[in-house]
């Protein structure tokens, strides 16, 4: 009954939503209102406005800062809330998984991981720095430290990496994404702009377009700090931080 | 039907969507629930993408010194590039939540947890 | 440009900023976490104060993000209401965080109780994260109603969402993990149909930014995507809203959650969908359709009467206290949005008026159960027979926030439901205006049973002879202004109804 219940309603949802695909425009025809009234003027214009030569960045970075800025919040609520569910305390069910799986890698693996974290942390880093002007940016750059220490952990077990990554490390880290906005912000807004504006007070024009892209470069690296300590930590959260660390002293 | 033929991919898109919506309601078993949910996002984000693009359009990256190609829209993947950061925190967090129903219930199945009256 | 232009925009990120560096500091300085927290919002509870006159004086309020004029950029644009309801969300914000601070403080005896949740300590890990929580959840409530962009109006719905599910299950217990599960599983599919209606239209008008949809006309090729775009945009927002047939996470959301949360989640956050139902129809879709509308505008005005019955009804019904409240909620969000869906201007006043109202009253209900709850540990509305004896300063202030819920005249709760009647009748709506009467003999039917329990009757076998008294003062002390408050709001109304009705008749009222 309820299976039936489901499959009428979900069918309803897709007949309405089918019948708004076949309304609207068709996809990628230049003459659409999406390639008309706002878009042009990020891809004519944006290189010079705004100060990078990956739109993308531009758009999200310098006209739609704000929305990035609340995006990470967002992963900082996202932290608070893994902690603020889990908390640290050992729960009802004696084990987590990690407890039981204890089988050591040889030493071939151990080193081929090492080599290979490297070089992950050498790419997140090029990404990182590069996004204002190929496709990258902190995110990517932040997902690819986070899968780094990921690798790491599986390989080399929790105490190690996390020996690297201490909580206090990490939770300086984990501010540092809105931090730099909130200091870039308001450094525009002490130059009689604007909040989020990228400039600095009293220099000519030449030294505000540096002035902006080092700003832009400042805020990518914030982000990408950000993003790869909040991955560690939701994922050592998720390991139960804190009872991993405790079998890894006793072991 | 020929409009969907040129819009397949919003067509795909809104099926997607519908996809991991009869997921989210008929699993009972929670990271089933998950999965449905992370589909639906998916589709959202693939119909976002498929609004931007134009036609022979380029990655909007500009190479200086050399003349700007047709591009496609910048804005809808900036705005997916944020919706793709609140998904995965939103599924960070209910990933949490799951692990701690586990914990109490010691199945991430909703429907077995009813009956476990503790 | 003006230094205190910046008022709009630093509320927001001050708190944020504050949120961030919580974590960090209590790695060295245990106590400083509530200071700080109180010291951010009491910020940017001036800095929404500054707001009101200018706004007043100029209409509304637009900051253009990174000196990019819209539509290139995001804008924030506030207006009367939008200025109101950061002073309020600010307040309300400070005066709850204040109430925390006890609530969710170690004990500070061998032997003594702790107030968190039935007693059992807050483990210390949380207690900055709960801060933090808060905070971001301050930040993004302002930041959604500044905000004049579709888009950024749905990132700060989604921080919004994030913050209100962790602080739900903030315990770690069976229930709030249950109540915040059933919670996302409700919210999360509904931002993404806010995401795709968003989606749908962008992608037939090519802009994001609020006035600037409402200035462009779409083609008419494209109209039935701005009537579905409607429809997915209401839904999406009406579940986050709780509004009538998507109601149900609400009900174990607000009572399984910690008491400040629930009074934080039912004062506040859930009038957020209900705000961005108002914006999105009057700002974004305000010129685009005047007849399709009636259709959408009668569904969801029936959907507004049933719930004001069915929450009536459930909250009668309900033997635990919290619960009772949070059903009340349901019924009150019913009356908010049928004063919308009536499209009248009387009635609008008089919903965004009872959103004041029903903010400061039911902020001071659930502070006052979780007063209850944390001295006494009762939860079933039998237990309170004879509260009084002990707790009497706790049951007069939520006597006086029964009379506002009720409607009792010289309370602002009188003014809302007047208005709101009025417009009923303006539009010829006699039927809707018997439903809010009836409502209202309901209301007073769940309230005034539990102040005749707590006042008038003795406790039932043995009950509150262990209690030794009134809480701490730091959350009496809370309670108290709000529930003056909700007296204090029916006297200011003559200062803040005329420029709320100046706001509303700006409106593009059509249909």
């Amino acid at each position: 009954m309820k299976r039936v219940l489901a499959i009428l309603f979900v069918s309803a949802l897709a007949a309405l939503l089918l019948y708004a695909a076949a309304l609207l425009p068709p996809m990628g025809d230049a003459d659409n209102p999406t390639n008309q009234h706002i878009a042009p003027r990020y891809l004519e214009r944006g290189p010079e406005e705004a100060g990078t030569h990956n739109i993308v960045a531009g758009v999200l970075l310098n006209y739609r800062g704000y929305d990035t800025m609340a995006e990470v919040a967002v992963l900082s609520a996202a932290l608070a809330g893994v902690f603020a569910v889990l908390g640290k305390g050992r729960t009802r069910i004696g084990s987590t998984f990690i407890d039981g799986a204890r089988v050591e890698f040889s030493i071939v693996s151990r080193i081929a991981v090492i080599l290979l974290v490297s070089f992950i942390m050498l790419l997140s880093i090029q990404v990182i720095l590069q996004g204002t002007n190929l496709p990258g940016g902190g995110f990517q750059g932040g997902a690819a430290i986070g899968a780094g220490v990921m690798i790491s952990t599986l390989a080399l077990g929790f105490g190690r990496t996390q020996h690297r990554v201490p909580y206090s490390l990490r939770a300086i880290l984990e501010s540092t994404g809105i931090l730099a906005f909130f200091v870039v912000g308001t450094i525009g807004v002490v130059s009689g702009a604007n909040f989020l504006t990228y400039t600095l007070p009293g220099i000519n024009e030449q030294a505000q377009a540096i002035a902006r892209t080092t700003m832009l470069i400042v805020v990518e690296i914030g982000i990408g700090v950000m993003v790869g300590a909040v991955a560690t930590s939701v994922f050592f959260a998720l390991l139960r931080e804190k009872e991993a660390h405790d079998v890894d002293r006793a072991a | 039907m020929i409009a969907l033929l040129d819009n397949l991919n919003y067509a795909v898109a809104m099926i997607l969507f519908c996809i991991g919506f009869y997921t989210v309601i008929m699993r009972s078993n929670l990271i089933k629930k998950i999965v449905g949910l992370t589909i639906m996002q998916v589709a959202v984000f693939f119909f976002l993408v498929s609004i931007g693009y134009l036609a022979d359009g380029e990655a909007p990256t500009v190479i200086p010194g050399a003349p700007p190609p047709p591009m496609v829209n910048p804005l809808p993947q900036a705005m997916i590039l944020t919706a793709i950061v609140i998904s995965v925190s939103t599924t960070a967090l209910f990933l949490s939540l799951a692990l701690k129903f586990y914990e109490h219930h010691g199945t991430v199945d909703m429907d077995k947890a009813k009956e476990d009256k503790r | 440009m003006e230094l205190s232009q910046h008022a709009a925009i630093y509320p927001i990120v001050t708190l944020l900023f504050v949120a961030v560096l919580i974590p960090v500091i209590t790695l060295r300085k245990k106590n400083w976490d509530m200071p700080l927290a109180g010291l951010a919002l009491l910020a940017s509870l001036v800095l929404s104060a500054i707001l009101v006159p200018q706004v007043r004086a100029a209409g509304y309020l637009s900051y253009h993000l990174g000196s990019w004029e819209p539509p290139f950029g995001i804008e924030i644009r506030i207006d009367f209401l939008g200025a109101l309801m950061m002073v309020l969300i600010s307040a309300i914000c400070l005066i709850v965080i204040v109430y925390s601070r006890r609530y969710v403080a170690p004990a500070r005896s061998e032997g003594e109780k702790t107030f968190f949740f039935h007693f059992e300590e807050m483990e210390e890990s949380k207690r900055p994260v709960y801060y933090s929580l808060f905070l971001v959840i301050s930040a993004s409530m302002l930041g959604f109603v500044a905000s004049g962009d579709i888009f950024n109006m749905f990132v700060f719905l989604e921080l919004k969402a994030i913050c209100s599910y962790a602080l739900v299950a903030i315990p770690g217990t069976r229930l709030p993990v249950r109540a915040a599960i059933k919670y996302m599983l409700m919210a999360v599919p509904a931002a993404m149909l806010v995401l795709l209606a968003i989606g749908l239209l962008y992608s037939v008008t090519g802009t994001l930014n609020l006035a600037d949809l409402a200035e462009r006309p779409a083609s008419s090729d494209y109209a039935q995507i701005i009537n579905i775009s409607y429809v997915i945009l209401i839904v999406g927002f009406a579940v986050k809203a709780a509004v009538f047939p998507v109601h149900i996470w609400l009900p174990d959301a607000h009572s399984k959650a910690p008491s400040p949360v629930s009074a934080l989640l039912s004062a506040l956050v859930v009038k957020m969908g209900l705000f961005g139902i108002i914006r999105v129809s009057y700002s974004a879709y305000g010129t685009h359709f005047h007849s399709d509308a009636s259709f959408v505008v009668n569904i969801v005005m029936w959907a507004a009467a049933i719930a004001i019955v069915y929450g009536a009804i459930m909250a009668i019904r309900q033997r635990e206290f919290k619960l009772m409240m949070a059903y009340g909620t349901v019924m009150n969000i019913g009356y908010i949005v049928l004063g919308f869906a009536l499209i009248d201007e009387t009635a609008l006043l008089g919903s965004m008026y009872h959103v004041m109202v029903h903010a400061l009253a039911k902020a001071c209900f659930f502070l006052c159960a979780g007063l209850i709850i944390s001295r006494s540990g009762y939860q079933t509305i039998d237990d309170l027979k004879g509260a009084s004896r002990k707790m009497p300063l706790t049951c007069a202030a939520f006597a006086l926030a029964s009379l506002a819920i009720v409607g009792i005249p010289p309370t602002s709760g009188f003014i809302s439901k007047w208005y709101l009647i009025s417009g009923c009748l303006n539009t010829g709506n006699i039927f809707m205006g018997a439903i809010i009467l009836a409502g209202s003999v309901m209301a007073a039917v769940y309230c005034f049973r539990v102040v005749y329990y707590m006042f008038f009757l003795p406790p039932s076998n043995g009950l509150w002879q262990e209690v030794s008294g009134e809480g701490p003062a730091s959350m009496v002390v809370p309670t108290w202004i709000l529930a003056a408050a909700t007296l204090a709001l029916g006297f200011v109304s003559s200062w803040v109804l005329p420029p709320l009705r100046d706001a509303i008749a700006s409106l593009p009222l059509g249909a």
